[in-house]
């Protein structure tokens, strides 16, 4: 079977993703001011190529912090909380897609029903409710976010399962008197997460820009945290006097969204042709 | 038919009192909503007065039962800070967020669609790698920031339109651009996919071999199937460009329920906040049941035995 | 592909739609033409009302039901009260002509200006008077959410009226401030009022201002028409509309296309783009938020004065100031717990800046160098809040201590002052000022929330400044009061609570076709202030 390689633009997008999470993990290390440094002498100096020095190559922002920096912490942020919340999401949805499938009967309908429930929330609307009542926080977006999350999975799990457990090598294990667990986990499961993958490659995606908008509106991580979002939101107010503060996030977050949409794209044409969009 | 119809629409209550409950619910999740509520230079006096003015202080079950009782002849309380009865401060603002929702919707499907179209009888072109890159695009840019970037460049620099507000349909314009253009890309790609899919069926290929120009084996036969997978989802983003608008509402200073909301939201105005989450979710809910149904209508394969 | 037996060729359909193109980008690439609300002509200019923008909407044109400085910006123009401030923050008998405590110290008598109108066309009598304060105690408009601090905080008992013109308010103590709550009560038309319920009363005001509220579309905009009537004579500015604009960067913009004429509460940053568009101009005020930095005297780290002396020595004002307002610093005051010359003592000189001091004093009181050092900060409440905390942290590190901002949403650093611990660290903090020494003093007596320093209980000097303020505001002889509030200040300045930073000032932008100005008390939309003219359009 001849393996072909994935076109040079999803390459392009893995490669972007991979540095990305480099740069992220070693912020620390490689940022060139802690991004929390405040210089009050140095407020608003503009990028290197617009006037300003190497010292602050994508310029201060209104306390003096050096903006690469803060964009370099703001990924690791970024991507914790994309991370985090997928994963929230994905083990929810598709544990809960997994009994409601398996099971069948009332717990597949009262699983369902829930599930239509929450749709029937415009998903911006429970997220801005849920983060007025309990108030920034990192953790607290990620678990929102995540808890919201679980419907998607959960029903693409179900739907496959629901495929799956007829299939003869599953039949024939109940009746050799496998243990419940041990066909979920052996036969079920791996069956079903190619879809998942791709679910979770577009949500991501839209995480990234959820975080970022929860943010803005004030509602997302707390003031001193570093994220895109929160970064963009500190430069509102500044798009006139200090274009940079705004411009450099927003394209981080554009090229990481594009990035993984890209690979999302290349994913679902992959794994599963069946799933458009 | 019927028998769908009337299931369809069951559900349909039982998630709307779903809707009710956890709308309702939310609003003990920040701890005793009177001290949500109240102002800080209140007595105690004032503040037991308060609760019990507002029916704070009985079980919480006879609390729902009255909002449900109440909300079902649309009585939803009355606006602590605004002092209006809050249905009628919705109902006040609902045309405008309508209003830039239906436009971006306008957007969303007036230039995805095309796009769309073009695309797949474009498969592999330039044109095609172009047009899908550039939904890819606009897929991936926050909606607050674009909405700042159009106002900026079309409203400061060009001048070609107002900057924010609510008004003619100049006013409209950068709005509903900024909000439907994470909807064009979408709708741009989803297009493209549905179009395809029905190029490749047999009947497509049957109809070419007849004969037929391209242009009307594309009108007559592949875009009447591919409508109503594009119509049921298109017609869905309608809902999610309800939510949109907030921000975008916020930014151009719309005056729409999702400005309203978070306004309720941070000025603690829970009844509004309440009644405002409610309001929208089953909006989104009749919305979601009207397509159901007229997917029904269009494609007799959906219909349940 | 035939080419025309589908009726129009490829090539005519590319040339219609090029010429479409063309037409639709020629009459878009046109904007001064078309007369859309925000164009920007002379002629457009000369019809349009002046709008005014502001970050929400009023939500609410009922005083007794809310009380803000946003809704002040629009009710003040629409209704008055007995007494108001003029330009200097100065306060001068306004619907009063004249007013006086009486022999038994606890009536103030009122003696109203003749011939003044309600917008409907009802005579101001001391009736109203009566009115508008009883209804600030009225108990059933209470249980609907009607909340006004007047009685609270001036301790009335009964207003009585004396004749058509003259109204007394008994108070249950001798109480000096009362002219500054008085200044707070707008007057409300009897009728009027009596027969609306609070529904239309919040969005449809009675008063005897300048301007009546003619239209308002919540979230879009609300329209003032002038008030012919009005007692100093009829507006010249006939309309005028109020729009609420959530976006900072959106204002300025408006203000820039000429969608706006009048931008309130610029920071610094916005002043140099405002001047570069020759069409508009800046209008600095002296403002009244006495910003200032509050230390907890009840924590172990605080308690000696002399690490709250040696953490004001080792702020390097100018430079914090000249770094954080730039060209808006105001001058530096000793205190900024007084506002107002007036009430600010001679005797007190500002804590200079002395890092060595700084570091001696911390060394000799033996503060623990290592201890952690939070300084609580409101984000985007106060113009450059968060800034501020930030950069005096980094002061404080300069000397060796562990301090950092602790930047906390509004609701939650209000919800953290009222929890039971209070605030237990540093905390910013900008607490409005009215420019009378005992009003101002008396926000740091006990029981008020947003003192949280709670120094009348943990300092020496803390319970002698508490009884010299019972004193104080019984005191009618206007000397006596400067002397006893001199006396209170340098109590305080001994104790030193607070790091004093400034009185914050105001800036606006303002097109050149108006000449309104910004006004002390900084941030106020007031359009015809006590003495002065009204707002007009600059003759062309």
């Amino acid at each position: 079977m001849r393996r072909r390689w994935p076109p040079a633009v999803v390459l392009g997008a893995l490669g972007f993703l991979a540095l990305l999470v480099l740069v992220a993990m070693l912020a620390p290390v490689i940022a060139p001011h802690a991004p929390g440094r405040v210089a009050m002498g140095k407020r608003l100096t503009p990028p290197v190529f617009s006037g300003g020095t190497w010292t602050h190559p994508l310029g201060t922002d209104s306390l003096g912090q050096d903006l690469l920096s803060r964009t370099m912490f703001g990924a690791r942020v970024s991507l914790l909380v994309g991370v985090c919340a997928v994963l929230l999401s994905g083990t929810m949805g598709v544990t809960l897609g997994l009994i409601s499938g398996y099971r069948g009967g009332w717990v597949d309908d009262v699983i369902m029903r829930v599930a239509e429930i929450q749709l029937a929330f415009p998903a911006i609307l429970l997220y801005i409710a849920a983060m007025a009542t309990l108030g920034p926080g990192l953790w607290k977006i990620i678990a929102v976010i995540g808890v919201v999350g679980w419907v998607s999975y959960a029903r693409i799990e179900r739907g496959v399962v629901l495929a799956v457990r007829e299939q003869e090598y599953v039949t024939a294990a109940q009746a050799m008197g496998a243990p419940v667990g041990l066909i979920l986990r052996r036969h079920i499961l791996p069956n079903t997460m190619a879809p998942i993958i791709v679910v979770a490659s577009f949500s991501l995606a839209t995480t990234v820009i959820t975080e970022a908008s929860l943010s803005f509106l004030g509602l997302g991580v707390p003031p001193s945290v570093p994220s895109w979002g929160s970064l963009l939101a500190d430069g509102r107010d500044y798009l006139r006097q200090a274009w940079w503060i705004t411009t450099f996030p927003g394209l981080a977050i554009m090229a990481t969204v594009l990035a993984i949409n890209v690979i999302g794209d290349w994913l679902r044409d992959v794994l599963d042709p069946r799933l458009r969009i | 038919m019927t028998a769908y119809v009337l299931r369809r629409l069951l559900q349909t209550v039982l998630v709307v009192l779903g809707v009710s409950a956890l709308s309702f619910g939310s609003m003990f999740l920040s701890g005793d909503p009177t001290m949500v509520m109240a102002s800080e230079s209140w007595t105690r006096q004032q503040i037991e007065d308060f609760r019990h003015q507002m029916g704070f202080d009985r079980p919480w079950f006879v609390q729902y039962i009255d909002f449900l009782s109440r909300a079902a002849r649309g009585d939803f309380g009355v606006s602590l800070r605004q002092q209006q009865p809050v249905s009628q401060l919705l109902l006040q603002r609902l045309p405008a967020t309508f209003e830039l929702a239906g436009a971006a919707m306008v957007v969303a499907v007036g230039l995805g669609i095309p796009a769309g179209v073009v695309s797949a009888t474009r498969r592999n072109t330039a044109v095609d790698r172009g047009l899908m890159f550039g939904a890819l695009l606009g897929q991936s840019m926050p909606v607050f920031w674009l909405g700042l970037l159009l106002a900026m460049i079309f409203a400061v620099m060009l001048g070609w339109f107002p900057v924010a507000g609510r008004g003619g349909w100049q006013h409209l314009v950068l709005p509903a651009t900024s909000l439907g253009l994470f909807s064009v890309a979408y709708n741009a790609r989803m297009t493209r996919s549905a179009v395809l899919e029905t190029l490749g069926q047999d009947y497509i290929r049957t109809a070419q071999a007849k004969g037929l120009s391209a242009a009307r084996v594309l009108t007559r036969h592949a875009l009447r199937n591919a409508l109503i997978p594009i119509v049921t989802v298109a017609g869905l983003q309608f809902g999610n460009l309800l939510g949109g608008a907030v921000i975008t509402e916020t930014i151009f200073a719309w005056p729409g329920v999702g400005r309203l909301t978070i306004q309720a939201i941070q000025g603690k105005d829970l009844p509004l906040v309440q009644a405002s989450v409610t309001f929208l979710a089953t909006v989104f809910v009749a919305l979601n049941l009207v397509i159901d149904l007229l997917y029904a209508v269009l494609d007799p394969r959906v219909r349940p035995r | 592909m035939s080419a025309h037996r589908n009726g129009v060729t490829r090539r005519q359909f590319l040339k219609t739609t090029a010429a479409t193109a063309a037409a639709v980008g020629a009459g878009l690439a046109a904007p001064r033409a078309l007369a859309w609300p925000g164009a920007d002509t002379v002629f457009a200019q000369a019809q349009k009302p002046p709008t005014l923008v502001q970050g929400v909407d009023p939500e609410t044109l009922d005083p007794h039901f809310g009380e803000s400085g946003i809704i002040a910006n629009v009710l003040g123009n629409v209704m008055e009260s007995l007494i108001a401030y003029d330009r200097k923050m100065r306060p001068v008998p306004f619907l009063a002509e004249s007013y006086e405590v009486l022999g038994d110290k606890v009536t103030w008598r009122f003696r109203l200006r003749p011939n003044i109108k309600f917008q409907n066309g009802k005579p101001l009598t001391a009736e109203a008077v009566k009115f508008t304060i009883d209804r600030t105690m009225n108990a059933d408009l209470r249980r609907q959410g009607l909340n006004d601090p007047f009685p609270a905080r001036s301790g009335v008992t009964q207003v009585k009226v004396v004749n058509a013109s003259t109204v007394d308010v008994v108070l249950t103590r001798p109480n000096i401030i009362l002219p500054v709550f008085i200044s707070f009560l707008y007057i409300m038309e009897p009728e009027y009022y009596s027969s609306k319920p609070p529904r239309e009363t919040a969005v449809a005001p009675m008063g005897t201002g300048p301007w009546k509220v003619d239209e308002w579309v919540k979230g879009d905009r609300l329209t003032l028409s002038a008030f012919d009537g009005y007692w100093r004579g009829a507006p010249q500015v006939k309309r005028m509309v109020f729009r609420p604009v959530p976006e900072k960067s959106q204002r300025m913009n408006m203000l820039i296309t000429g969608e706006a004429d009048v931008a309130i509460a610029l920071s610094p940053d916005d002043l140099p783009i405002v001047e570069r568009v020759s069409k508009l101009r800046v209008s600095i005020a002296p403002g009244s938020r006495r910003m200032h930095i509050g230390i907890p005297t009840d924590s172990p780290k605080y308690k000696d004065r002399r690490v709250r002396y040696a953490l004001s020595h080792a702020i390097d004002w100018e430079a914090l100031s000249k770094g954080l307002l730039g060209r808006l610093t105001p001058e530096r005051r000793a205190t900024v717990l007084v506002a107002g010359d007036a009430w600010v003592s001679p005797r007190i000189k500002p804590l200079e800046f002395n890092r060595q001091r700084a570091r001696n004093l911390l060394n000799e009181a033996g503060f623990p160098m290592s201890e952690r050092i939070r300084i609580y900060t409101p984000v985007g409440r106060y113009l450059k809040d968060k800034e501020t905390a930030e950069a005096v942290a980094g002061q404080f590190r300069e000397i060796g201590l562990q301090a950092e901002a602790a930047p906390l949403d509004w609701t939650i650093y209000t919800d953290k002052m009222r929890s039971p611990g209070g605030m237990d660290d540093l905390y910013l903090l900008g607490l409005g000022s009215r420019f009378n020494g005992p009003e101002d003093l008396s926000i740091v007596t006990t029981g008020q929330i947003w003192d949280q320093t709670k120094w009348i209980t943990h300092t020496p000097n803390g319970p002698k400044f508490n009884t010299m303020y019972k004193e104080l505001i019984e005191t009618i002889d206007e000397k006596k009061q400067r002397d006893i509030a001199f006396q209170m200040e340098q109590l305080f300045v001994e104790e030193s609570p607070w790091i004093n930073l400034w009185i914050q000032p105001g800036a606006a932008g303002v097109n050149r076709r108006l000449d309104w100005e910004d006004s002390g008390g900084g941030d106020r939309l007031n359009l015809w202030l006590p003495g002065e003219r009204d707002v007009r359009f600059v003759p062309i």
